[in-house]
């Protein structure tokens, strides 16, 4: 039985102008310890995919379960990162990570340390004390990911979460975070990435779900069997493989994609 | 339902002016809108021309920019109800007590509160002008009279527009004191509306004929906002559109009697969106506050040159340990109207956040009850008050709330329009990381809302001080009522006619907002500034 199960999910908007349909009866499961990518152009979906399973938003149709339970709002085994890092400008990079531990039965003591470790653990040692404004894009978002952990999540969610950095931060985060996910001794090992970027996707994950727009629906599920580290095999025939399959099945569906190098 | 509801308004209108219509003024009324309009449309033309001409060399030449913004500001600053005596005093003493040097009094009292929302409204506008624009124009040559033309005014025209609402708003306000007003044992008055009001509350305490006035200025606004400022507002957005690309018009919420309320709000909220932003506070405090200082201390000799040195003020002995006391009296009533005025803007903003269904139905509430001058009301509230208490205790009641609508509407439509563009994101942090309650409010709710909060709270003050000339002080029937305080004591100065005390009482309430501004405000804006929420 899948960790997470989305089952016939739709969703409409309903609007002055007539009813819109954002989302057309999607199904798919989340296995355990799987890391998962749904790509797809902008406006079909993805995110709201993502945010539904987060319990930040509502399908008009269908229902999506953790752990067998339907979600009804957020939940404390899910966590999330946001395409825009969705930092308290206000707070301090610690005090933007104990914001997640708030909650928890610790003392005042442990959650300062489980942040200050929490930083550290990012490579963020040192910058405890600075605010958002002083800190670079990548910094920013490894502060979003760990307060993403800070909860100690079953699941992560990540919504486009290098979209607004460039690619060389882009390229050391993705390995951040797979060394979170590789990581087996420590939550979370489930992971859910929304990207537009196919090479990320196929980077990433071991199965990518291809989704196209008007209405968001499912198009195709691709399992990508390179071996691990992917790293090793960025420059080779059978990634290119991979990322022109997926390619491939976007194009038949009338979508213009992009070449990355 | 909606077809009801405006046949028992239309009843309760011919009922209400049946009613006044056995005083002989009422008759007047059409002729007495009239003049008012006049008054405030002649003054309203000055102060465009005035805005645009000050605000624009303020805007493109830094050097004079460094000193009129601080000028501007301060001169801002200086409780306008308490200029008036003053102003009165000289421009009666130089027309003899004329018609004409009434009316002058009169339009000086209104330009000094309409002018500033379309001066700064300029500065504004020229300030957040696009660069390319400029770069454009010099590329092709476009100067002088063509970049004026083709350029600079229509980019400032939503500000400019903006500005112009509000100057209206508050010039409604203030119509209602300068067409009557008691000095040194005489009283003044120039035909209008607020004669009439004054006249219905004061001479005759008729409520029908109070009821008729506030109607009839009612009624006009309505149809000036309609007809005019929401037609003119409709076309700044769409030059608002043009300018900067990350605006997106409001989308239209349709057709209907509702629907159509809240497009005019949300178009009202736009306008004071365009004068009243933060970063535009902001802006202003950029300046030195060197320049302030300067510019603050050169005011200050020139006022007493021109009234000790030229006009020879007679100076009397000021009891120093009494004017403290008083600004101590006054200074806390505004204080507990301040702390009332936060804490409902704040559970406005909550509200809002967590039931989005509410927001029309407050900003709708919010809108008509700040479009009602509360001078008008006050007579009501007082009598009132004074019914269930012991009278001192009634007036210190009235006074704080009178104050409080001075200070609330600055801070809750502020607070809404932060609220308005609310990141999605920290929506989300909250529900995902569970944030609730008093950790909400502190790390989430208060410090987004900071910016707006300081930004709504240096006006709050400013409307707060003028609010205590008319608070603490209440004549009905030639009998005077008083509670101590700064307003009291300006009052009775004005009544006695003692210029000397007057002009001390105003610039000890200019010292202490301007001291407000800068050493409260002024840091806790530009701290908040710094980790502000940026919109994507």
């Amino acid at each position: 039985m899948p960790l997470i199960r989305i089952e016939q999910v739709g969703k409409t908007f309903y609007g002055a102008k007539g009813d819109l349909l954002s989302l057309d009866n999607v199904s798919f499961g989340i296995e355990d310890t799987e890391f998962l990518a749904i790509v797809g152009p902008s406006g079909c979906g993805k995110s709201t995919i993502l945010r539904m399973i987060a319990g930040l938003d509502f399908p008009t149709k269908g229902r999506i379960y953790f752990q067998d339970k339907p979600i009804r709002g957020p939940v404390p085994g899910i966590s999330m990162v946001f395409q825009n890092f969705a930092l308290l400008p206000w707070e301090t990079a610690k005090e933007n990570v104990l914001i997640a531990l708030d909650t928890k039965a610790m003392s005042r003591q442990e959650k300062e340390e489980a942040a200050k470790a929490l930083l550290k653990k990012l490579g963020l040692e040192g910058f405890e004390n600075n605010y958002p404004s002083e800190l670079s894009g990548g910094m920013k978002q490894r502060v979003g990911i760990a307060r993403a952990l800070a909860v100690a999540p079953d699941v992560l969610l990540l919504d486009e979460p290098f979209s607004s950095l460039d690619e060389v931060t882009s390229k050391e985060l993705r390995k951040e975070v797979l060394r979170i996910w590789n990581n087996r001794t420590e939550h979370p090992d489930t992971f859910v990435i929304v990207t537009h970027l196919v090479e990320e996707a196929v980077l990433l994950a071991d199965r990518v779900l291809v989704m196209a727009p008007r209405p968001g629906r499912m198009i195709a599920e691709v399992k990508i069997d390179i071996p691990r580290p992917r790293f090793d095999y960025v420059r080779s025939s059978i990634f290119f493989d991979h990322v022109d399959r997926i390619e491939e099945i976007l194009e038949k569906a009338g979508i213009e994609t992009i070449e990355h190098v | 339902m909606l077809g009801l509801a405006i046949l028992a308004f239309v009843a309760l209108l011919v009922i209400i002016y049946q009613k006044a219509s056995a005083y002989s003024e009422t008759r007047l009324l059409p002729y007495y809108a009239l003049r008012t309009l006049l008054r405030l449309g002649i003054t309203y033309i000055i102060c465009l021309a005035f805005g645009l001409g000050i605000g624009i060399l303020a805007a493109t030449k830094e050097r004079a920019g460094n000193i009129i913004i601080p000028l501007l500001d301060i001169l801002q600053s200086v409780p306008v109800l308490g200029f008036f005596p003053l102003a009165l005093a000289v421009i009666i003493s130089t027309f003899h007590g004329s018609t004409f040097g009434l009316e002058l009094a009169s339009m000086f009292l209104l330009f000094t509160s309409m002018e500033w929302s379309i001066v700064f409204g300029v500065i504004a506008g020229i300030k957040s002008m696009p660069s390319y624009l400029k770069d454009m124009s010099q590329v092709f040559h476009i100067e002088g009279w063509d970049y004026l033309k083709h350029i600079l005014l229509p980019s400032i025209y939503p500000y400019v527009i903006a500005g112009s609402i509000l100057a209206w708003g508050s010039g409604w306000y203030f119509v209602i004191v300068t067409e009557y007003i008691n000095y040194g044992n005489k009283t003044y008055s120039l035909p209008g509306l607020g004669y009439y009001l004054q006249t219905a509350s004061f001479r005759y305490g008729s409520v029908w004929m109070s009821l008729a006035g506030l109607a009839t200025i009612g009624i006009i606004v309505f149809f000036m906002n309609r007809l005019i400022w929401h037609r003119l507002n409709e076309r700044a957005k769409e030059h608002r559109f043009l300018l900067f690309h990350g605006f997106t018009p409001r989308e239209s919420t349709g057709q209907g009697f509702w629907a159509r309320q809240v497009n005019y709000i949300d178009s009202r909220l736009d306008a004071i969106q365009g004068v009243h932003l933060p970063s535009w506070f902001l802006l202003r405090f950029r300046i030195r506050r060197l320049n302030y200082f300067l510019v603050a201390v050169g005011l200050l000799m020139v006022v007493v040159g021109v009234f000790y040195g030229w006009i020879r003020l007679p100076i009397t002995s000021l009891d120093l340990e009494h004017l403290a006391r008083d600004a101590g009296y006054s200074f806390s009533r505004l204080a507990i109207a301040y702390f009332i005025s936060l804490a409902l803007a704040i559970a406005v903003g909550y509200l809002i956040l967590q039931r989005p269904a509410t927001k029309n139905a407050i900003v709708i509430f919010t809108d008509v009850a700040q479009s009602i001058p509360a001078l008008a009301y006050f007579p009501l509230l007082w009598l009132i008050f004074t019914r269930i208490f012991p009278v001192q205790t009634g007036l210190e009641i009235a006074a704080v709330l009178l104050m409080l609508t001075g200070m609330l509407w600055y801070l809750i439509f502020n607070v809404i329009e932060a609220v308005e563009h609310w990141p999605k994101e920290v929506k989300d942090l909250s529900g995902l990381f569970n944030v609730q309650g008093v950790r909400y409010l502190r790390h989430m709710l208060i410090p987004a809302l900071l910016p707006a909060l300081v930004t709504g709270s240096i006006l709050a003050w400013g409307g707060g001080w003028n609010a205590t000339i008319v608070s603490e002080y209440v004549n009905i029937g030639n009998k005077v009522h008083t509670i101590p305080g700064l307003g009291s004591a300006l009052d009775e100065a004005s009544q006695a006619g003692n210029n000397h005390e007057l002009l001390v009482l105003l610039i000890v309430m200019s010292v202490i907002v301007i001291a407000m501004n800068s050493l409260i405000w002024r840091r806790l804006l530009s701290r908040a500034s710094t980790h502000v929420l940026e919109e994507e």
